[in-house]
């Protein structure tokens, strides 16, 4: 049995199997199909979710060890609103094409963004872990820097 | 909601619990899960029962004794980052290029270790501070070396009992540097990585390489050949003849292998390279120069 927060809420669930991957939970046990598998090995970023508030790849996280750890996914940051404006910046700059990747990226983004971001190669470290085979990087880039950009003029 | 078992049993909080777990057998523990969850159904049967060593606090704490900084095995790599806690610079630098942030959210400090691959970056600094391991099961606790802990590509030496529970590193100032040679800035498996070591008061040096044997290794002969012709406790600046006769040595003490990721003139150069550049930098970080590293 493990307890954990799924997107605020207390939940408990038993896997079948000790080796059951978190990404197989969400979408399986818990129906949360925004976290998506494609590499299986963490290389590829699509399954991104913040555990503890940072983001980590779902296919390489075992369920058992998110045992009292709070597990946010896309469902959980977009019922919040708070990447809103994450979605508008990156269809304003072209940056979803077929889309798989994109919730993935727009979690890791939201943890980035997070941070102060100073220079264009301090975002691209951040968004390292997240593959994109359609747009080519640079409209996904330039969303989230001009983003990065207009949140500090904001504060 | 339906109760089936004790919550939280497969990730034990404990440090008896979960060395009890372990000594019950058919066991596999999970650490950040990085490396064993990709050999997941392929290199690591899947039969026995996983066991989480992440909530254990003893195993993934941060501490300072006179003599060592202590660090949890299953202390993320993400918190070894900053170098807040006045660790060598050469561990922050080596944790900052590994993998990318989700990897280095999750992979363990430990786990680096325990997956012995001869490509270890944390592995590679981690020999160079002459950093010991602690294996620890039901029947007590030992500490070992880097090189008594790795024995061979992916192969450690401890038994299906034994937790790799801490790290210890001899507390040192002085100048500690990391460098690797990769494929690409992010994500990348090193073709060369390289920490050097040296000590402010005594002017010792060490030198790890990774990728260059079947485990990461010290190049002692050429610690020697180095500490018998370079006074690096702030003697004259290093000559370019020097700088040349050092990378010579690294390139004859060295034997790499070609492999799908490269090839062993490559590596050879590449390795003798990452040495130059990492005397020099020691030597300005120890004011044959300057300042303090």
């Amino acid at each position: 049995m493990v307890e954990f927060r799924l997107n605020g809420r207390p939940v408990a669930y038993d896997p079948a199997d000790t080796w059951e991957m978190l990404l197989s939970t969400l979408r399986e046990a818990f129906a949360l199909t925004g976290t998506k598998g494609a590499c299986m090995e963490g290389e590829c970023g699509s399954c991104t979710v913040l555990l503890d508030d940072e983001p980590v790849c779902a296919c390489l996280t075992p369920v058992i060890s998110v045992q009292d750890r709070r597990v946010e996914t896309i469902e959980g940051l977009v019922a919040r609103h708070v990447v809103q404006d994450i979605e508008t910046a990156m269809l304003a700059e072209g940056a979803v094409q077929c889309g798989y990747c994109t919730p993935g990226i727009v979690v890791a983004a939201h943890a980035a963004l997070r941070e102060r971001l100073d220079d264009l190669d301090a975002l691209h470290e951040r968004l390292s872990g997240n593959l994109c085979r359609c747009t080519g990087y640079g409209s996904i880039s330039r969303a989230i820097a001009k983003l990065a950009h207009d949140r500090r003029g904001d504060t | 909601m339906l109760v089936v078992g004790e919550a939280g049993t497969d990730a034990p909080t404990g440090t008896s619990e979960a060395l009890r777990q372990v000594a019950r057998g058919n066991r596999t523990i999970v650490a950040g899960g990085t490396d064993l969850m990709v050999a997941r159904g392929r290199t690591a049967p899947t039969s026995s029962r996983l066991i989480d060593i992440t909530r254990v606090p003893d195993w993934t704490g941060l501490t300072e004794t006179e003599d060592h900084w202590i660090v949890g095995a299953a202390r993320p790599v993400a918190q070894l980052e900053t170098t807040d806690c006045a660790l060598p610079g050469s561990l922050a630098t080596a944790a900052r290029t590994l993998g990318s942030p989700q990897i280095r959210n999750r992979a363990t400090l430990g786990g680096n270790l325990a997956t012995a691959s001869p490509a270890a970056d944390m592995v590679t600094v981690l020999h160079s501070l002459d950093a010991e391991v602690e294996a620890s099961s039901v029947d007590g606790k030992r500490w070992m070396t880097v090189s008594d802990l790795c024995v061979g590509p992916k192969q450690t030496s401890l038994r299906p009992d034994q937790v790799l529970s801490r790290i210890r590193i001899p507390r040192t100032t002085g100048s500690h540097r990391f460098a690797k040679v990769g494929r690409r800035g992010a994500m990348n498996i090193s073709i060369v990585s390289a920490a050097l070591s040296v000590e402010a008061n005594t002017g010792v040096a060490r030198i790890a390489f990774g990728s260059v044997a079947p485990t990461v290794m010290r190049a002692r002969k050429s610690e020697e050949w180095l500490t018998t012709r370079v006074d690096l406790r702030g003697g004259p600046p290093l000559t370019p003849n020097l700088l040349a006769g050092f990378a010579d040595c690294i390139r004859s003490e060295l034997s790499p292998i070609d492999d799908y990721r490269s090839t062993r003139d490559y590596r050879l150069h590449a390795a003798a390279v990452l040495a130059a550049r990492l005397l020099q930098a020691a030597c300005q970080d120890l004011s044959i120069g300057g300042h303090d590293g």
